[in-house]
């Protein structure tokens, strides 16, 4: 049986990730770079002085961190999305 | 790279790829990873009880993003969920508390990594021995052997059966599982037991949770996934408040874990459209071994477990 042609949506789904990759890298480096660095300290002290403030920090920081990148890539795929769409209409 | 809270040097790449790795596989399987991370970190050198707390915070920040990703695609049972909290969170407690005690007797180490390891190879043969089982069923209606299926149906449908026929009440019904009639009981209790493993051996649990929703209350695998990741961001929470409390979370691992975590995380819940219930499920059998297996290897070590 001839095998069937992949679907167009699936190839765009797939570019799309790669693009969701690409923004979380850039991400994943200014983050190590800064934000972790000038968190250290600050933590550190929490950690030894104020155990519940850091646990109630740690959940904020995690689930910011989740949602920040998150809302950053969806930003980005719907810039994408859009631009895709752009370009069908012109062709 | 240093890590001060709990004093361990562990290099940063080495974090975001097991991160990555995790994410991946948590992601696609519907778990939060923990049966690969928390072996992982424990080879790495972090000491047991801060392999917990620090787990169980690394996968709440992951799991948001995958939860997300599930409910857009309509796999969260947020009813379930919901209602599960309650045995979630006393569960989590309940562990947390046991991890005290194993650290006050200085037994954290070979207890955690025991039972872990043994909890992991069970649920490694279970799963195997289920999806085959499901499998061959497919491939009885395929060749017209026997008449249909439901395009999820489970190989334990006899405990599904039993549970979702239990005289206990209060009731619930849950149209999003397709469950039209169930004891709130059996729903508080794999919250709980999930919480249980969630508080004591860190991360969401979802190696026993979501096995537990399928095989037990007999919700289909792709919204047992959803609602399992959202289940962890729960139960994770809690846990992160309490295991920090009793000093027992190093924050600054799990953020550099879950910048690699977040990109896999992605990627196996978008991979999870391709393929179905079975095939996910024996796809699942070698993970577990393979974060036993780090585990028994650092026990053997440390000198730990003598032959």
């Amino acid at each position: 049986m001839p095998r069937a042609e992949p679907e167009p949506k699936q190839a765009g789904s797939w570019s799309i990730l790669v693009i969701e990759i690409a923004v979380y890298s850039v991400m994943v480096a200014a983050y190590l770079l800064v934000v972790l660095r000038a968190l250290r300290p600050v933590l550190l002290a929490t950690e030894q002085h104020h155990r519940v403030l850091y646990g109630i920090l740690s959940v904020l920081l995690m689930l910011g961190q989740g949602v920040l990148l998150e809302f950053l890539t969806s930003l980005l795929v719907g810039r994408f999305r859009r631009a895709r769409r752009d370009e069908q209409l012109e062709a | 790279m240093h890590f001060p809270i709990s004093g361990v040097t562990i290099s940063s790449p080495w974090l975001i790829g097991i991160g990555l790795v995790v994410g991946i596989l948590g992601g696609f399987f519907g778990v939060g990873g923990s049966f690969l991370a928390g072996p992982a970190l424990y080879s790495l050198g972090l000491p047991m009880n801060f392999v917990v707390g620090t787990d169980l915070a690394h996968i709440m920040g992951k799991s948001v993003v995958a939860a997300k990703k599930h409910r857009a695609l309509g796999n969260v049972d947020l009813k379930l969920g919901l209602i599960m909290v309650g045995g979630t969170l006393v569960g989590v407690e309940l562990g947390a508390q046991l991890v005290q005690v194993l650290k006050r007797l200085n037994l954290t180490d070979l207890v955690l990594g025991g039972v872990f390891s043994t909890i992991l190879i069970i649920l490694s043969v279970f799963m195997a021995w289920e999806s085959i089982g499901a499998l061959r069923m497919r491939r009885l209606v395929a060749t017209g052997r026997i008449k249909t299926i439901k395009r999820d149906r489970v190989h334990f449908t006899a405990v599904v059966k039993k549970v979702q026929a239990l005289r206990l009440p209060p009731y619930v019904s849950l149209p999003a599982s397709g469950i039209a009639k169930i004891s709130l009981w059996p729903i508080l209790l794999v919250g709980l037991v999930g919480g249980f493993f969630s508080g004591l051996l860190g991360g969401g649990a979802g190696y026993i949770r979501m096995p537990s929703l399928v095989y037990v209350l007999g919700v289909p695998t792709h919204v047992a996934i959803g609602t399992d990741l959202f289940e962890i961001i729960i139960s994770a929470g809690y846990g992160t408040v309490s295991h920090a409390i009793k000093g027992n979370v190093d924050i600054l691992i799990a953020l550099v874990m879950h910048t690699g975590a977040a990109v896999g995380a992605q990627i196996g819940a978008a991979a999870t459209e391709k393929f179905h219930g079975p095939w996910i499920r024996l796809a699942f059998v070698p993970l577990p071994l393979l974060g036993a297996g780090l585990l028994l290897w650092q026990l053997f070590h440390k000198g730990m477990v003598k032959l």
